[in-house]
């Protein structure tokens, strides 16, 4: 074995140890969300640090091959329809064996239209702890995470809701 | 500058080669051989119960290959649980050893994010990484390398 090889693989192992020892993220409630930039399908440029601490956020992890996901959509298109213009939506599609193509062809058959990216490294996707498709992650105003489920559940709806709610309040009392 | 790397390595060694371990969904603690070759398979569970997934690439591979390489068997933490994988082990128990990729570390590091993916490292170092056609070429181009030039040897080379 020649010098280069060995610290060529020294090297190597060093580098895997650091990444295999790193903790799996686990995010938990009142944790503070990690902000991410990505864009949607439409060309548009997301930065979650802009909606971060300044309005809620409702991310939903997804993928085009996970059926409940697909059968939840319309869900998802109703709760973009009710609370789009008070808290910032986006699905998230998790970017493991999927593709655009797939998705516009999946939202075209379920006819919905909906603010998505497609994480394309797995950056987002494992900074989130996402360990299933669909994830529902609800974070506050404050930009701490408040909820998240597997499923649409009731507890996910109350929590827009009341989110919404007090985000419309707020605009009213700093309009001028 | 030497002496720092030096001290350095002293300082990480232990833990480097302790720590390069990995767990399998059996409990055991495998150790990647820093020799010779090892094929590490990242592949979907819920794809492998047909006749199309990581299981039948891997059987077409040239047995010389198969069986010099050490195979571990990676699934990604996502939409499967342990008694999921443990239920298909019973049915495929040539899916071993079998590592659960807990928060994608494994993936990430080898910059995959389609399944299935293969990683081949030879004496510790990555040798080729790809999809699962481009990995079937670069076994058989190693194989026919070895039966062309190696004939007297037992050993492939990258």
């Amino acid at each position: 074995m020649t010098p280069l090889i060995h610290w060529r693989q020294l090297a190597a192992t060093l580098t895997l140890t650091i990444i295999v020892t790193a903790p799996a993220h686990a995010l938990n409630v009142d944790d503070p969300a990690p902000a991410f930039h990505t864009k949607t399908l439409a060309g548009d440029s997301i930065n979650l640090a802009d909606s971060l601490g300044k309005r809620p956020i409702y991310l939903k992890f997804w993928a085009t091959w996970c059926k409940y996901c697909v059968y939840e959509l319309p869900h998802a298109q109703q709760v973009y329809r009710q609370y789009g213009d008070s808290i910032t939506i986006l699905m998230v599609n998790v970017g493991i064996n999927d593709s655009v193509e797939n998705i516009q062809s999946t939202y075209a058959k379920a006819g919905v239209s909906l603010p998505t990216a497609i994480d394309t490294t797995g950056d987002i996707v494992a900074s989130y702890g996402v360990v299933g498709t669909p994830n529902h992650i609800v974070i506050d105003a404050d930009g701490k995470l408040l909820y998240r489920s597997f499923l649409a559940t009731d507890e996910l709806d109350t929590q827009l809701a009341a989110l919404a709610a007090k985000a419309k309040a707020v605009k009213l009392e700093t309009q001028p | 500058m030497r002496l720092f790397i030096f001290l350095l390595t002293l300082t990480c060694l232990p833990s480097a080669y302790a720590e390069t371990n990995l767990k399998a969904l059996s409990g055991e603690i495998l150790t990647l051989p820093q020799r010779g070759w090892v094929h590490l398979v990242f592949f979907n569970l819920w794809d492998s119960y047909g006749d199309t997934g990581a299981r039948q690439t891997l059987a077409l591979l040239p047995e010389t290959f198969n069986a010099q390489a050490t195979t571990v068997w990676i699934q990604p933490r996502i939409n499967v649980t342990d008694a999921q994988l443990r239920k298909f082990q019973q049915e495929f128990p040539e899916v071993k050893p079998l590592v659960v990729d807990e928060g994608f570390t494994l993936m990430r590091h080898y910059g995959h994010w389609q399944l299935p993916a293969h990683v081949i490292l030879h004496d510790g170092t990555t040798v080729f990484s790809g999809t699962s056609d481009a990995m079937q070429n670069y076994v058989h181009k190693i194989t026919e390398n070895k039966n062309a030039t190696q004939k007297n040897s037992k050993e492939l080379t990258p």
